[in-house]
C-alpha cells in the first residue's frame, strides 16, 4: 500500500493524536467536575459538544442564526468577523441545521488544514525535521483545544498559513485569495498583507539588512516594473476586510463599528507595554488564585513569545518577526487576558520553536510542558472556567 | 488577445476573478448575515418573564443589566439612571396597557418603565413613569417626559402612602393621554402625551428588579369606563346583589352579612358579568374574621366554579382558590395577615386573561395566581364571621380579547332561581338599571333642520332673566326656571334632565358654564344636539350623579340610550361653584373642569359635530350662574395668579423650571427663550416682576399675541434689555425677524422689575415699576398665545398674574 506523504501524514496523525488527548480529557472534566449552573448551553442534545461551544461562541452562533446587529456603545457582533459564522451558516444545511455541530465539524478541518499547510511551509523554510516538530507543537500547544471549538482560530492559521506559503512560492493569485479570506476572518488578517508584500520585495532580491544599498532599491525598482502587476494582485488581500467595512457601512452606517464597539468589552487601549507592566505587578502583588493562575500563564506565554523574536528575525526574516510582534502587541495594547489564545495564531514562533527542537532536550521540554498543560487547561476550559 | 502594455490575459482574469471574489463575499455577507430590523414591531399580547432572552440585542443606555432568577436587574448604583430598552416599537396608533413588577432594593432610588421613546434617540424622546424614593420613608410616583433641550419634565408627582417595596406598576397610553396605576389604584391620569408610538424600557436609578412585563392592546380607546359601582348608599340599595347563602342585607349604607356562623355565606351580582377587569371591595369585620371576595363567578347564584380570595376564618391569613363545578374548594395560596380587627380594608383583585394578582390594603400580596375561569360574575363572601362592605367597585383592565369587557345581562323575573339554601334573603333585589342604560323618553317630533354659525362669528351669553321661551331655552324635562339671575333645575328625583337652547344651533365653539350643586351631584352640559325637544344625538358632559368627584362624558344614540365614552376623578364638588367648559372642534371636543384639561380629542361617536346646546342635571338640584358661547380659541373671563393654573403651558425654546410659584430660564447664552402660557386672549393685563441676571445683555419680558403655540414668529414683544438698562417693543414677522417699534431708557442699577402690559385687541400699553412706559401702542394682530420671554440667563419671573377680559 502506498504510504501518504509525510505532509499529509504527520500532520494527520498530529491531528489524532491531540485530538484524543482533548477531547478525552474534556469528556473526562466535564464529567468529574461540577460546573456553575447558569451557563449557555450550546446543544442541549449533546454535551459534548456542548463542551467546544464557549463564550465567544454564542457570537459566532448567534451571527449565524440571526445576522449581525449593533448597538452603540455595547457589547454587539459586530466585533466579530464574517467568514466563519457564514460558513457555519452555509454548510449547517448538510448537517440538519446544527450550527454547533457544523462549527465543530468546520474547526477540526481547518485544523487539519492548517497543519498540512504548517508542514509544508516549514518544511520549505527550515526542512522537514522541524516541520514534523512545529505541526506537533502546534497541535499540542496548551490552548490548541480552540481549533476545535466554535472559534475562529482554526480557519484564520489555516488561511494564514496557506496565504504564507503560496506567497512563497510566488504563486501570488493563491496568496491573494487566502489572504482575501484570512482578512475576512479576523481583523489582524489585514496583516497578510503586509507579509506578502514583504515577501514580493524579498522575490525581487531586497534584502532588509542591504537596505542602505542603492542597488538593493535599483533592484527592487527593477523588479516592480517588471513585476508590479503581481503587486496589485496581493495588494487586494485587504478587500477581505474592506468589503466587511462596507457592509458594516451599508447596513449601519458605521463603517467602523468593529472598533467601536470594544470599548463595551471594557477594552481601553493604554498600550502593550503599559498592560504588560500591569500584568506583572499584579503577579507579584497578587493572591494566588483563579484569576492569578490565568494572568501567570499568559503573562509567561507572552514573554516567552517575546524573546522568541530576535530569532525568528535572524533564522526566518524581518517579515516574520514583525508579523508576531504585531500580532503580539495588538491584542494586548487593552489586556493580556486572552493572549495565550492568540498565541495560536503566531505560526513564524512555531516554526522557530520547532527549530529549537532540534536539541532533544528542548523537544522533550516543549512536548511535556505544552501536553500537560493541554490536559489541564481542557478541563478548566470545558468547566467554564476563564482559560483565554 | 492580448492587450498592449498590459500583463498577460492570464493575470488580467487573475486579478478580475480576486475582485469577484470579494464581490461574493459581500454578496454573501448581504445575503446570509444581514441585520434583521434593528426594532420590529411587538405581537400583541407580550409577555416578558425574563426566563429566556438575549439582552445584548436590547438597548442598553448605562447600568449593568443581568437576568437573574427570572428577573431583569439593574445591579449598579451611582450617579447614572440605566435604561435599557426593549427591540420592539408598539403597534401605530394602537392604545396600549404595559404592566410590570418592580421591586425596590436598598439603594433603589428610582425605578420605572419609559415608553413612547423614539428611535433611535431613545433617551432623549421618551415618556417615563417611575417611582421616586425621595427618602427611605418617601416615596412619589412622577410622570413626564424629555423635552427637546434633554431636561426631564415633571406633568405630574404623586405622594405613594404605601410602605412597601413591591409595586405593580400599570400605564395605559391611549391616543392622546395616558394614565398610570400603582398597585392597582390608579393614580395619574389624563396626562398629555407628546411623543406617540414608539419603544418602552425599564429606568433604573439604583440596583431595581423588574418581572413579568406584559404589553397588551387597550381595547377601550378611552380611559376608565366604570363598570359597575356599588350603590349600598342609596334607597333603596344593592340593586342587582342576589343572596346565596347567609344573611344579607342592606344596613347603615353598606351590605352587611350578620350570620357569623354560616361558612362562606356568599351574595352574587346578578346584572353584569366581567372579563380583564379589576374588582375592588372595602369591608370591616363586625364579628370574627372571613370577608372577602367571589370573581369569575359562572352563575352569580351558586359557588361552583367561582374563585374566591378572602380571610381566613381560622388563621391570621388571606386565602385564594376555586371552587370546582361541584362546589369543592381548591385552595391555591395564602399569605399571612395581621388580624383584620374591626377597622375597614380593600380588597382588590385584578382578573386577568389566564391569571390574576391579590392586593390587601393597596399591597400586592399574590400575582400571577392562574384562572381557573376567566370571566364571570362578581360576588362576596363571608366565612364564620359577619362583615360589612361599604363599596364594591369593578372597572376595566385591557386585553386583546375581543369579548366585551362586561357585557349586561338581560335580566327577566323568570329568570332568578332559588338560592341554593333556605335562609330568606332579606334584601329587595330591585332590578333598577344603572343610569348609563335607562333609556330616556323618546319624544316623537319632527328633527329640526341644523344650521350651525361658529361660536366666534355669533357668542352667546347667557342672561336668565324674565320668560325662559323668550331668552330661547326650551325645556325637555326637570323643573328649570331662572330665579335671581341664575338657572335653576330643582328635581332631584330622575335623570338627565335637560334644557336646551334653541335660537342658535354652533360648530367650531367653545361653551363655559359655571354652576353649583345645592343637592346631589350631575350638572353639566349637553352639546351639538340634533335637535330641541329630545336627547337623542346629544353629546353630554356632566359630574357623575353617583359620586361627585367624576365627571362622565358620552352620548345619546338614536334611541335615546346614554353611551357612556368615559370619565375621570376630580376633586368633590360639593356646593362650590365649578366652571365646565367644553371646547368642541369639527372632529372631536375637549372638557376642561376649573380651568383644568380633563381630556383631549373626544370623538364624536354621536355622529354630530354640530348643533344645539343645552344643560343637564341628574339627580341633582343645580344653579346654573354663567353659560357663554364663544369661539374655539376663547379664552373665557379668568385670572391667573399661579404658575400652576398654566395647565397648557409649553416650552418654545430655553430651559425653564417652574418651581416654588416662579419660572426661571436657565440657559446663559443670549438669544430669545420663549415659554407658552397656553393662554391665548385678545384682551387682558399680564404682569410679573423679572429679574435679570448680571450681565450687561440679558433681558426679559411678555411675548404676545403669538400666532402659533410654539413657535415666536409673528408675534410681538416687550422686552427689557441690555441688562435692565432699557425695554424696547416691537413685532416679531413670519422670518423671526424683529422690527423694532419703539424702546425706552430705564433709570437706575436695578436688575429687579415689574413689568406690566394691558392689551386691548391691537392696542398695548406699557408699566415698568408701574411707570407708564408706552399708551396704546398699535400693534399688528388683535389676539393670540402669551408667553413669558427671556433672552439669556437665568431671568427668574415671580408673581406672574394674568387677567383675562377676553
Amino acid at each position: 500500500m502506498k504510504r501518504l506523504p509525510e505532509w499529509i501524514s504527520v500532520p494527520l496523525l498530529a491531528f489524532a493524536l491531540s485530538r484524543l488527548l482533548i477531547f478525552g480529557a474534556g469528556v473526562l472534566g466535564d464529567t468529574m467536575l461540577p460546573t456553575e449552573e447558569g451557563h449557555w448551553i450550546a446543544d442541549e442534545s449533546s454535551p459534548f459538544l456542548s463542551m467546544w461551544a464557549k463564550w465567544d461562541s454564542q457570537y459566532y452562533v448567534d451571527i449565524a442564526s440571526n445576522g449581525y446587529w449593533f448597538r452603540p456603545g455595547q457589547q454587539s457582533n459586530v466585533a466579530f468577523f464574517p467568514l466563519y459564522p457564514m460558513t457555519m451558516q452555509v454548510l449547517a444545511k448538510f448537517f440538519n441545521g446544527n450550527l454547533i455541530l457544523t462549527g465543530f465539524i468546520v474547526s477540526n478541518l481547518a485544523f487539519l488544514g492548517a497543519l498540512i499547510f504548517l508542514y509544508l511551509l516549514t518544511e520549505l523554510e527550515l526542512g522537514s525535521d522541524s516541520a514534523k516538530r512545529a505541526v506537533y507543537y502546534l497541535a499540542f500547544f496548551p490552548t490548541s483545544f480552540f481549533f476545535s471549538s466554535v472559534y475562529t482560530e482554526s480557519m484564520f492559521v489555516f488561511l494564514s498559513i496557506a496565504t504564507m506559503y503560496f506567497a512563497r512560492k510566488h504563486q501570488w493569485m493563491w496568496a491573494a485569495v487566502f489572504g482575501i479570506l484570512t482578512a475576512a476572518t479576523r481583523n489582524l488578517g489585514i496583516l497578510m498583507w503586509a507579509l506578502c508584500v514583504w515577501e514580493w520585495m524579498r522575490s525581487q532580491g531586497w534584502v532588509f539588512f542591504t537596505m542602505h544599498k542603492k542597488e538593493t532599491w535599483l533592484n527592487l525598482w527593477n523588479g516592480f516594473k517588471q513585476h508590479w502587476f503581481d503587486l496589485v494582485i496581493i495588494s487586494l488581500i485587504p478587500l477581505g476586510m474592506l468589503v466587511f467595512i462596507y457592509f458594516l457601512k451599508v447596513n449601519f452606517d458605521r463603517p467602523l463599528a468593529f472598533i467601536e464597539v470594544q470599548a463595551a468589552w471594557g477594552r481601553e487601549n493604554v498600550g502593550p507595554i503599559a498592560v504588560l507592566q500591569k500584568s506583572i505587578f499584579g503577579l507579584l502583588e497578587g493572591e494566588v488564585n483563579k484569576g492569578w493562575l490565568t494572568r501567570f500563564w499568559n503573562v509567561s506565554f507572552y514573554l516567552f513569545f517575546l524573546t522568541l523574536v530576535p530569532f525568528i528575525w535572524s533564522k526566518l526574516g524581518e517579515g516574520y518577526a514583525v508579523f508576531v510582534l504585531i500580532m503580539l502587541f495588538v491584542p494586548s495594547a487593552s489586556a493580556i487576558g486572552s493572549i495565550i489564545r492568540y498565541l495560536l495564531t503566531q505560526f513564524p514562533a512555531f516554526m522557530m520553536m520547532a527549530w529549537w527542537g532540534r536539541d532533544d532536550r528542548v523537544d522533550r521540554a516543549f512536548n511535556f510542558t505544552f501536553a500537560t498543560l493541554l490536559g489541564v487547561f481542557v478541563v478548566v476550559f470545558v468547566n467554564w472556567i476563564f482559560v483565554a | 488577445m492580448k492587450i498592449p502594455g498590459l500583463p498577460s490575459n492570464r493575470v488580467l482574469l487573475s486579478a478580475a476573478g480576486l475582485v469577484i471574489v470579494a464581490g461574493g463575499i459581500f454578496v454573501a455577507l448581504q445575503v446570509l448575515v444581514a441585520p434583521d430590523q434593528p426594532v420590529t414591531v411587538y405581537t400583541l399580547p407580550y409577555t416578558q418573564t425574563f426566563d429566556e432572552v438575549n439582552l445584548k440585542r436590547w438597548f442598553s443606555q448605562s447600568g449593568v443589566w443581568t437576568i437573574r432568577t427570572g428577573t431583569l436587574m439593574q445591579t449598579v448604583g451611582g450617579e447614572e439612571a440605566g435604561q435599557m430598552h426593549i427591540p420592539l416599537k408598539v403597534p401605530e396608533d394602537v392604545p396600549y396597557h404595559a404592566s410590570v413588577f418592580i421591586t425596590l432594593k436598598k439603594d433603589t432610588r428610582q425605578i420605572g418603565l419609559s415608553f413612547n421613546a423614539q428611535y433611535p434617540e431613545l433617551i432623549a424622546k421618551q415618556h417615563r413613569v417611575y417611582i421616586d424614593r425621595l427618602n427611605p420613608d418617601t416615596l412619589e410616583l412622577v410622570a413626564g417626559y424629555m423635552d427637546e433641550t434633554g431636561a426631564f419634565v415633571t406633568q405630574a408627582r404623586v405622594p405613594l402612602t404605601v410602605n412597601t417595596t413591591e409595586f405593580r406598576l400599570d400605564v395605559y397610553v391611549y391616543s392622546n393621554s395616558y394614565l398610570v396605576q400603582v398597585n392597582g389604584q390608579r393614580l395619574i391620569e389624563n396626562r398629555p402625551l407628546f411623543y406617540h408610538n414608539g419603544m418602552i424600557g425599564f429606568y433604573a436609578l439604583g440596583s431595581s428588579v423588574f418581572d413579568n412585563y406584559k404589553l397588551t392592546a387597550a381595547d377601550n380607546p378611552n380611559p376608565g369606563d366604570m363598570v359597575y359601582t356599588s350603590d349600598f348608599e342609596k334607597e333603596p340599595g344593592g340593586a342587582g346583589w342576589v343572596p346565596i347563602s347567609g344573611s344579607w342585607q342592606i344596613a347603615s349604607q353598606q351590605m352587611v352579612q350578620s350570620d357569623a356562623i354560616f361558612p362562606d355565606a356568599a351574595i352574587g351580582y346578578e346584572s353584569s358579568t366581567f372579563e380583564n377587569y379589576t374588582l375592588r371591595a372595602t369591608f370591616n369585620h363586625i364579628d370574627g374574621q372571613g370577608a372577602g371576595v367571589l370573581f369569575n363567578m359562572p352563575s352569580p347564584y351558586s359557588l361552583n366554579g367561582a374563585h374566591l380570595v378572602r380571610y381566613s376564618d381560622e388563621t391570621d391569613s388571606v386565602i385564594w382558590g376555586y371552587y370546582d363545578s361541584k362546589g369543592v374548594f381548591t385552595r391555591q395560596g395564602f399569605v399571612d395577615a395581621s388580624p383584620s380587627g374591626k377597622e375597614a380594608h380593600t380588597l382588590q383583585v385584578f382578573s386577568g386573561t389566564d391569571s390574576y394578582d391579590v392586593f390587601l390594603d393597596e399591597n400586592m400580596i399574590a400575582r400571577d395566581i392562574p384562572l381557573e375561569s376567566i370571566q364571570g360574575a362578581v360576588g362576596l363572601v363571608t366565612s364564620r364571621s359577619s362583615a360589612a362592605f361599604s363599596h364594591v367597585e369593578v372597572f376595566p383592565l385591557f386585553g386583546s380579547t375581543s369579548d366585551p369587557v362586561a357585557a349586561l345581562t338581560e335580566i327577566t323575573s323568570t329568570s332568578t332561581p332559588q338560592p341554593k339554601v333556605t335562609t330568606t334573603p332579606q334584601i329587595q333585589a330591585t332590578q333598577t338599571k344603572s343610569t348609563e342604560t335607562e333609556p330616556t323618553k323618546v319624544v316623537e317630533s319632527t328633527p329640526v333642520k341644523i344650521d350651525a354659525v361658529s361660536g366666534g362669528d355669533s357668542p352667546y351669553h347667557g342672561v336668565f332673566e324674565g320668560k325662559l321661551s323668550d331668552a330661547g331655552w326650551k325645556i325637555i324635562n326637570g323643573d328649570w326656571r331662572f330665579a335671581n339671575g341664575n338657572f335653576e333645575q330643582t328635581k332631584v328625583d330622575g335623570f338627565d334632565f335637560a334644557a336646551v337652547y334653541t335660537k342658535t344651533a354652533f360648530q367650531n365653539f367653545s361653551i363655559q358654564t359655571g354652576f353649583s350643586h345645592v343637592e346631589g351631584s350631575g350638572g353639566g352640559v349637553l352639546l351639538n344636539m340634533p335637535a330641541t325637544d329630545r336627547l337623542a344625538g346629544a353629546s353630554m358632559v356632566r359630574y357623575s350623579d353617583k359620586r361627585d368627584n367624576a365627571i362622565v362624558w358620552g352620548y345619546f344614540d338614536v334611541n335615546g340610550v346614554y353611551k357612556n365614552q368615559g370619565y375621570a376623578d376630580v376633586p368633590n364638588a360639593g356646593a362650590d361653584r365649578h366652571t365646565l367648559r367644553i371646547v368642541s372642534a369639527e372632529k372631536s371636543y375637549s372638557i376642561y373642569l376649573d380651568d383644568r384639561l380633563i381630556v383631549q380629542a373626544v370623538p364624536y361617536e354621536s355622529g354630530y359635530a354640530s348643533g344645539y346646546f343645552g344643560l343637564v342635571t341628574s339627580r341633582a338640584h343645580v344653579i346654573y350662574d354663567e353659560v357663554v358661547v364663544d369661539g374655539i380659541g376663547a379664552v373665557f373671563k379668568g385670572t391667573y395668579e399661579s404658575m400652576d393654573g398654566f395647565t397648557d403651558q409649553r416650552i418654545v425654546s430655553g430651559k425653564w423650571t417652574i418651581e416654588n410659584n416662579k419660572a426661571i430660564q436657565t440657559v446663559t447664552d443670549v438669544s430669545d427663550y420663549v415659554w407658552n402660557t397656553g393662554v391665548q386672549a385678545s384682551e387682558y393685563t399680564v404682569s410679573a416682576k423679572i429679574t435679570l441676571p448680571n450681565t450687561t445683555d440679558s433681558g426679559g419680558g411678555f411675548i404676545i399675541h403669538m400666532s402659533e403655540r410654539g413657535s415666536k414668529d409673528n408675534s410681538y414683544i416687550v422686552r427689557l434689555k441690555d441688562g435692565g438698562k432699557g425695554i424696547w417693543w416691537g413685532s416679531i414677522n413670519a422670518e423671526g425677524q424683529f422690527k423694532g417699534q419703539g424702546s425706552s431708557p430705564i433709570e437706575g442699577t436695578e436688575k429687579t422689575f415689574t413689568l406690566k402690559l394691558v392689551v386691548k385687541l391691537d392696542a398695548l400699553s406699557i408699566y415698568v415699576d408701574d411707570v407708564e412706559i408706552a399708551k396704546n401702542v398699535v400693534i399688528s394682530s388683535q389676539e393670540g398665545w402669551i408667553g413669558l420671554l427671556a433672552y439669556g440667563g437665568p431671568a427668574t419671573f415671580e408673581d406672574v398674574l394674568l387677567e383675562v377680559e377676553k
